[in-house]
C-alpha cells in the first residue's frame, strides 16, 4: 500500500488508531500546543526574576521599586491586618453601586434615544460634548455635592461608567440590518416585536462590549473620587496613605489586588456574555 | 458625496442633486421646521437649562455653596482666565497630554507591529494583555509621583501608560485582521514582507488604529487631570483642587467648564485628522442610518 505523500497539516484530526508516528511526536505536539503558555510563565517569571535581581543588588532603588518578593510578602501582611477589610469593602460597593445605578442609566437613555427619532436628534451635541468632557474633572464637584462618604464616589462613577453603555445601546439598537427590519415589516410584526426579535438580540453584542468598558471605568470613577477626599475608606484612598510614608511596597500590594478585582469583574463579564450571547462568532481577534 | 457611479444614490443625495421640489409660503416653513425642529429645541433645551439653574439659584432653593448661579459663575470666569498663571497651568496640562500621548502612543504602535507579526507572541503577550486591560491604570497615579516627582515627569507617565493601551491593542488588532483574498493577492505578486505590509496590513489596520487614538487621548487627558490632582504645581487639575479646598465653588465650575472646553477641542482636532487620514472610512454610512 503507498503511502499518501501529502502529511495532514498541523491542525487536522488524525485518526488516532493508524497514526503510524511514534509517542514522541504526540508528545510534541502537546507541547506545541501548551507552548505559548509555557512562553507566557516564562515571559512574567523572568521579569519578576530581573527586577527582584536589581532591586536586591540596588541597581534600582529598592524603596521606590521594591523586589516582588517584598511586595509579596507585603501583601500577604495587607490581606491580614485589621483595616483591609474596611477599606476593600467600602471601594466594592462603590463600584458595584457606581456600576449597577450607571448601566441601568445608560440602558434607560440609549433605549430612549434609540426609540425616540427627535429626541435622539436633539441631544445629540449633548452627547458629543458630554463624550468630549474628561469625566474625573466632575469628581471635586461631586464631592461639594454629596461628601466625604461613598455617595460622592458612587457619583462619580456612574458620571464616568454610564456613557459608555449608552452610546453602545443607542449604535446597537440602531445598527440592525435593513433586510431583518424589511422581512418584519413583511410579516407585519408590531414596534415591540421588531424591537424584542430584532433591536435587541441586535444590540446584545454592543451592549455587553459597552458594559466591560463601564465596569472599568465605574473603577477608576471610585478611585479617583477617594483619591480626592482625605477623610474616606477605600483601596485610592489606602494606596496614597502608604505611598506618603514612602511604603512603596505596600501600595503595590494594594494594585494587585485591584487588579485581581479588575480581572475578576472581566471575567465574570465574559462569562455572563458567553451565556447570553451564545450565538456570536468568536473566531479571529487576539 | 460619492464619486463611483454604481453605487445606487440615497435618499438625500438624489433630493440634493436634484434640488428639493419648489415649495411656497406655509409649506416651506413646515418643511423647514420638520429639518430643523431637533436644532430649535436644543438651543431651546440650553436656554431652559440655564434659566431653570439661576431661578433655583436665585431663589436659594439649593445652598449656593452646593450651586452658584450661572451669572456668578460667568462673573469669576475672567478673574479665572484673565491671569498669566493660568496660562502656565493651562499649557502645563496641554504639554503632559500631548506628551504622553506621543510617547505612549508611539510606544503603542511600535509594540503592537511587533507583536502582530508573529502569531505565537500574541498568544504569549494575551494573558498580560487581559490583566492590564483589566487594572483601572489611575490607581498607579500615587506611585507615578512616586517614582517621577512632583514635576510634569509624573503626569507624563500616568498619561503614557493611559494612552499606550488602547493604541497597543488596537494596531494589534488591526494588523492582524487582513482579508485573506487581499493576502493571497500580494503573494501571488510576489510582494515582500515589508510591501505587504506598507500597501496592504498598515492601511488597512488604519481605521481600527485611529479607533485607538480617539480612545487614548481620553485616556491621556484623564490620567493628567489624575495626577494634578494628587500632586503637582502646576495645570487645569491642580487649579481645580485648589479651589476646591479654598472652597470657592464659582471658580471650580469655571475650571470644569475650560476643562470641557479643552476636551472638545481635542476631540475634534483627533476627528478632524481621523477624516483626513483614513478618508475612505465607511463612518458616513453608519452614520446616516443613525439618523
Amino acid at each position: 500500500m503507498a503511502k499518501p505523500a501529502i502529511r495532514p497539516s498541523a491542525g487536522v484530526a488524525r485518526d488516532a488508531k493508524h497514526d503510524p508516528q511514534p509517542p514522541l511526536h504526540a508528545l510534541r505536539r502537546l507541547w506545541g500546543r501548551g507552548e505559548h503558555v509555557f512562553l507566557a510563565v516564562m515571559l512574567g517569571v523572568s521579569f519578576l526574576a530581573i527586577w527582584e535581581y536589581l532591586a536586591q543588588h540596588a541597581i534600582i532603588e529598592p524603596v521606590l521599586f521594591p523586589p516582588p518578593s517584598k511586595t509579596a510578602a507585603a501583601w500577604w501582611f495587607l490581606v491580614r491586618t485589621e483595616y483591609f477589610p474596611r477599606h476593600f469593602l467600602v471601594t466594592l460597593y462603590e463600584i458595584g453601586a457606581g456600576f449597577a445605578l450607571g448601566s441601568t442609566i445608560g440602558l434607560l437613555l440609549g433605549t430612549l434615544l434609540a426609540t425616540v427619532r427627535l429626541v435622539r436628534l436633539t441631544l445629540y451635541p449633548y452627547i458629543i460634548a458630554f463624550q468630549a468632557l474628561p469625566k474625573v474633572v466632575l469628581a471635586p464637584l461631586f464631592i461639594v455635592w454629596f461628601g466625604f462618604g461613598p455617595e460622592s464616589k458612587i457619583a462619580t462613577a456612574i458620571a464616568i461608567c454610564f456613557f459608555p453603555v449608552l452610546v453602545n445601546t443607542l449604535v446597537g439598537l440602531q445598527l440592525v440590518e435593513e433586510n431583518a427590519l424589511k422581512l418584519l415589516r413583511s410579516l407585519r410584526a408590531t414596534g415591540w416585536q421588531t424591537f424584542v426579535k430584532v433591536r435587541l438580540p441586535n444590540a446584545l453584542p454592543y451592549i455587553f462590549a459597552g458594559l466591560k468598558t463601564s465596569l472599568t471605568f465605574a473603577m477608576i470613577g471610585a478611585i479617583v473620587a477617594e483619591f480626592l477626599t482625605g477623610a474616606a475608606n477605600g483601596l485610592g484612598r489606602l494606596v496614597q496613605i502608604y505611598n506618603l510614608q514612602i511604603q512603596v511596597h505596600l501600595a503595590l500590594a494594594v494594585v494587585v489586588i485591584v487588579s485581581i478585582l479588575g480581572l475578576i469583574g472581566v471575567v465574570v463579564m465574559d462569562a455572563i456574555d458567553r451565556r447570553v450571547i451564545f450565538w456570536r462568532d468568536r473566531s479571529g481577534g487576539v | 458625496m460619492r464619486v463611483s457611479a454604481d453605487v445606487p444614490l440615497r435618499q438625500d443625495e438624489l433630493e440634493t442633486l436634484r434640488g428639493r421640489p419648489q415649495v411656497s409660503g406655509f409649506a416651506a416653513l413646515r418643511v423647514h421646521v420638520r429639518d430643523k425642529l431637533h436644532w430649535y429645541l436644543a438651543v431651546l433645551l440650553f436656554v431652559a437649562f440655564l434659566t431653570a439653574w439661576q431661578m433655583i439659584a436665585a431663589y436659594g432653593l439649593i445652598h449656593e455653596i452646593i450651586l452658584p448661579s450661572p451669572l456668578a459663575v460667568a462673573k469669576v470666569f475672567p478673574e479665572v482666565v484673565g491671569r498669566w498663571l493660568f496660562v502656565q497651568h493651562l499649557t502645563a496640562t496641554l504639554v503632559a497630554i500631548f506628551g504622553g500621548f506621543l510617547l505612549g502612543g508611539g510606544i503603542g504602535f511600535g509594540l503592537g507591529a511587533l507583536f502582530a507579526l508573529s502569531e505565537r507572541w500574541r498568544k504569549v503577550l494575551y494573558p498580560y494583555v487581559l490583566g492590564f486591560q483589566a487594572t483601572p491604570r489611575v490607581i498607579l497615579a500615587p506611585l507615578m509621583i512616586a517614582w517621577f516627582g512632583f514635576g510634569p515627569a509624573s503626569k507624563i507617565a500616568q498619561a503614557t501608560i493611559g494612552c499606550f493601551f488602547p493604541i497597543f491593542l488596537n494596531t494589534l488588532i488591526g494588523l492582524s485582521l487582513v482579508e485573506d483574498n487581499a493576502f493571497k493577492l500580494m503573494r501571488s505578486l510576489r510582494a515582500s514582507r515589508w510591501q505587504t505590509f506598507r500597501l496592504l496590513r498598515f492601511p488597512q489596520a488604519l481605521p481600527t488604529i485611529f479607533a485607538g487614538v480617539k480612545v487614548s487621548l481620553t485616556f491621556a487627558t484623564i490620567g493628567v487631570i489624575v495626577a494634578e490632582f494628587i500632586a503637582t504645581e502646576y495645570g487645569l487639575g491642580y487649579e481645580l483642587t485648589r479651589y476646591h479646598v479654598e472652597i470657592a465653588i464659582p471658580q471650580m465650575y469655571a475650571v470644569i467648564i475650560i476643562v470641557g472646553m479643552v476636551g472638545l477641542a481635542l476631540y475634534f482636532t483627533i476627528e478632524w485628522i481621523d477624516h483626513r487620514v483614513v478618508f475612505w472610512r465607511q463612518e458616513d454610512v453608519e452614520r446616516s442610518k443613525l439618523r
